[in-house]
């Protein structure tokens, strides 16, 4: 444990080190890319799984989910998304980052009546981009130059919440949310000679929220229990944002000076989101889940200000899990947990009258190293926009990792 | 097994980290980023007409530091020099003067300058006279505005003059001599030294090598010989100075309207402002490059000189030492004197508060050299004061 301990912190060191990462620049606009799961485990199944209970894995998106755990977990994740980004023939080019993706923490209070809590901090949006523009002024006074864009940052969150098993087996939790971040959207000029002073504008935001997640997990509407199908559940859970703002810093500065040019708090309106989904065990060895996620992007604003380039957010997934019921003395590969998945996100983004839609693949797999532990493995390949309007054609392979560990801490006999 | 796994899932993530790292932006996807967009410009004085303004003052200041002494005339520049000795006698020569002021004979008391500068035709004639100072002077607060107020005494003190082409010398009047050694002796209130007047028919101006902390070899001396009758003859003493400096009185060229004047120790600067109305107020400078233009048929230089302006900006207009600790130096380049003044300009959009600039010469009190540059009220408009600019704000 003490050697996964520190191989796990330096993978994260070396990460938060990194610099000169680049991604979408469809980032720009609202609030950037909604990170739908943080796990490998739900990225290898479709992102989404809002119906399913786990007993050894902590999901994001519906606390009522949290009613099986059965060992306290801790969980973090990183990913890799490789992204090769085209606006025509010509300009072609092959984009990478790397990030640590949140952190959680959970344990049953009583597994009795279902009652678990979960701490996390996660992210909700991403936002990391950076473009140059190589330029030559026709006045040779100025000669040549560079701009430099850079987007970084993004919306986190952390929540605190519990899940709790009525009687009938109807699932409930909430988690409070607390959101925060910094956005920042950079731009440069450079110079190539040494007497020019690069200037530097950097815009910032740092929004502020409170939020509520309220979720439900139906009990088995099966009611029976047949050799092929069992445990259908339906489940639903909704971000609710009571209420935001951001800080807006409008900062300019080169070697010889920093000059604030704007420091302003505005009302911000992230939208609300809701998922739903449904989900059933098949032949005892596959959870297939089908799901839907909406966001009112339209909605957002900054100062009472929508964005043109937003639309609402729409997605569907579907994924599955193969599983062999556990059972002592199982091999290394019996007790590997495979996961596939599919999904359409109509994404938020809205550019030159142009809707930006999202296709993705999924697969991925939780690897055994020790009881209730896993290291968990998940991929994603998607497509989204088109070159043709003005655009951009994105072709990513997103590679997510992620440890689970558990642990019996805190568990209380029942009675 | 497990351990095998995981360290091989982590060493891919590393390796695809650092691969992540090394990835040149592009200029993809730039179109999208119109709220961040921002603009580079430039501003060309003369182009964009943004109009300077350009005036010559005189700075007094003190020469006491410099390197040289001046002495002579030339056009409406006048060098006069003070010079005040370090007189330390040796305890046998003190005991006799104080037993009896007359026990010594001064056989000579010979000044010794050593030519460091000439300032006009050096083949035409330097005349002078030296008179005893009566009244206290320092070298760090002697200007040429207290030199009306100097009391000295009529009487030309100098005799035997010489030049070569290295060393000036003359002779001071040894009744002279006596009294400063008595004076010295008995530890009486020191002498004040002598001042050196140019004559009226001084053509030329000449450059001798002045005390200065860095300086130990060719400074001025006085060499006097003494004689004790009856014990010894031709001993002889050598004094360095302890206080020296050149007071020069002079004004800017007044026949002339289209140019502006730099001039060393007189000393004669120039004020240019431009009108940056039209830069905007939040924009950054990337580089601000000053043009001066340099008029070779109105200016004048030495024998040696460093060829460079220096330009602080100013901060208060209304006192005239109140300026930027920063200087620029402005480097010839054929016909126009630049300096990169990025941060003057920066400083004026920031503050608002744009005073201008003082021009003044590199070395601004060593030698008398003249820039003549052409002013904001140069006929040609293509060579009055010039200010390129770059700059960037946001759209």
């Amino acid at each position: 444990m003490k050697l996964i301990s520190v191989i796990v912190f330096s993978l994260i060191t070396l990460i938060q080190t990194a610099v000169a990462q680049q991604g979408s620049v469809y980032t720009r606009y609202g609030l950037g890319d909604i990170v739908s799961s943080y796990s490998a485990r739900r990225l290898g199944m479709g992102q989404l799984g809002t119906s399913v209970s786990d007993e050894d894995f902590i999901g994001t998106l519906n606390p009522a989910g949290w009613n099986l755990l059965k060992m306290t977990r801790v969980e973090f994740g990183v990913a890799y998304t490789g992204l090769f980004v085209s606006a025509n023939d010509y300009q072609k080019k092959f984009y990478a980052s790397t990030q640590v993706t949140g952190f959680t923490m959970a344990f049953p209070v009583s597994t009795l009546y279902g009652i678990g809590m979960a701490i996390g901090i996660i992210p909700v949006t991403n936002i990391n981009y950076q473009v140059t523009d190589h330029l030559t002024d026709p006045n040779a006074f100025v000669g040549n130059y560079d701009i430099n864009y850079k987007g970084s940052g993004g919306l986190s969150k952390i929540f605190i919440g519990s899940s709790y098993r009525l009687p009938f087996d109807l699932s409930i939790g909430a988690s409070f949310d607390y959101y925060f971040g910094n956005l920042n959207y950079a731009s440069s000029v450079i110079f190539s000679g040494s007497n020019n002073v690069t200037a530097d504008y950097t815009q910032t935001y740092k929004p502020k929220a409170i939020g509520i997640t309220l979720g439900l997990i139906s009990p088995d509407l099966l009611g029976w229990t047949s050799s092929f199908f069992s445990d259908l559940h339906i489940g639903a859970s909704a971000n609710l944002i009571l209420s935001a703002s951001v800080d807006s810093l409008l900062t300019s500065s080169s070697s010889v000076r920093v000059d604030t040019v704007n420091l302003v708090n505005y009302d911000m309106k992230i939208p609300n989101r809701i998922n739903a989904g449904i989900s059933v065990v098949l032949n005892k060895r596959f959870l297939v889940t089908v799901d839907y996620a909406f966001q009112p992007w339209k909605d957002f604003y900054i100062n009472n200000v929508k964005s043109n380039n937003l639309r609402n957010m729409m997605m569907l997934s579907a994924g599955f899990e193969y599983r062999l019921p556990k059972d002592l003395g199982s091999s290394f590969l019996d007790k590997t947990i495979f996961r596939g998945g599919l999904s359409y996100e109509q994404t938020q983004y809205f550019i030159n009258y142009t809707g930006i839609d999202q296709y993705s693949v999924y697969g991925g797999c939780s690897l055994p190293i020790s009881m209730g532990n896993t290291v968990d493995i998940g991929i994603q390949y998607y497509f989204r926009g088109q070159v043709a309007n003005s655009l951009m054609k994105e072709n990513g392979l997103k590679l997510a990792f992620g440890i689970s560990l558990g642990d019996i801490w805190f568990l209380r006999d029942e009675k | 097994m497990s351990i095998k796994i995981l360290s091989a899932i982590v060493l891919t993530f590393i390796i695809l980290n650092i691969v992540s790292c090394s990835q040149d932006p592009s200029s993809i996807g730039s179109p999208f980023l119109n709220k961040d967009l921002i603009n580079l410009d430039s501003l060309d004085s003369f182009k964009d007409t943004l109009l300077p303004s350009s005036s010559t003052y005189k700075h007094i200041i003190s020469l006491g530091y410099s390197s040289n002494l001046l002495l002579g005339i030339k056009g409406n520049n006048v060098a006069t020099m003070l010079l005040s000795f370090n007189i330390y006698l040796p305890d046998s020569i003190k005991a006799d003067l104080i037993n009896n002021p007359n026990a010594l004979e001064v056989a000579s008391a010979t000044v010794q300058l050593y030519k460091s500068y000439n300032y006009g035709d050096s083949t035409l004639p330097l005349d002078y006279t030296v008179h005893s100072v009566n009244s206290p002077w320092t070298s760090t607060g002697f200007t040429i505005d207290s030199l009306p107020a100097l009391q000295y005494d009529a009487t030309d003190v100098s005799s035997n003059k010489s030049f070569t082409d290295t060393l000036y010398q003359f002779n001071l009047s040894n009744d002279l001599i006596l009294r400063w050694l008595n004076i010295y002796a008995n530890s009486q209130t020191p002498d004040n030294g002598v001042v050196v007047i140019p004559t009226q028919n001084t053509s030329k101006i000449v450059g001798f090598y002045a005390l200065t902390p860095a300086t130990s070899v060719d400074i001025p001396y006085l060499v006097v010989v003494l004689n004790k009758p009856g014990v010894y003859s031709n001993d002889t003493l050598k004094f360095s100075t302890t206080s020296d400096l050149s007071v020069i009185s002079g004004n800017p060229p007044q026949y002339q309207t289209e140019d502006i004047f730099v001039q060393s120790s007189v000393e004669l600067e120039s004020r240019i402002q431009f009108d940056l109305s039209k830069v905007p107020q939040h924009a950054i400078i990337n580089y601000a490059e000053l043009q001066l233009t340099f008029d070779t048929t109105q200016s004048v230089f030495g024998s040696s000189y460093t060829d460079q302006l220096t330009a602080n900006f100013i901060t208060d207009s209304t006192h005239i030492d109140s300026l930027s600790t920063n200087a620029v130096t402005l480097n010839r380049i054929g016909s126009l004197y630049t300096g990169n003044i990025t941060s003057y300009v920066q400083n004026w959009l920031s503050t608002k508060i744009n005073e201008g600039i003082q021009i003044r010469s590199g070395t601004y009190d060593t030698g008398l050299e003249l820039w003549a540059l052409k002013g904001s009220n140069a006929s040609d408009r293509s060579v009055r004061p010039r200010l390129k600019i770059i700059y960037t704000n946001k759209k």
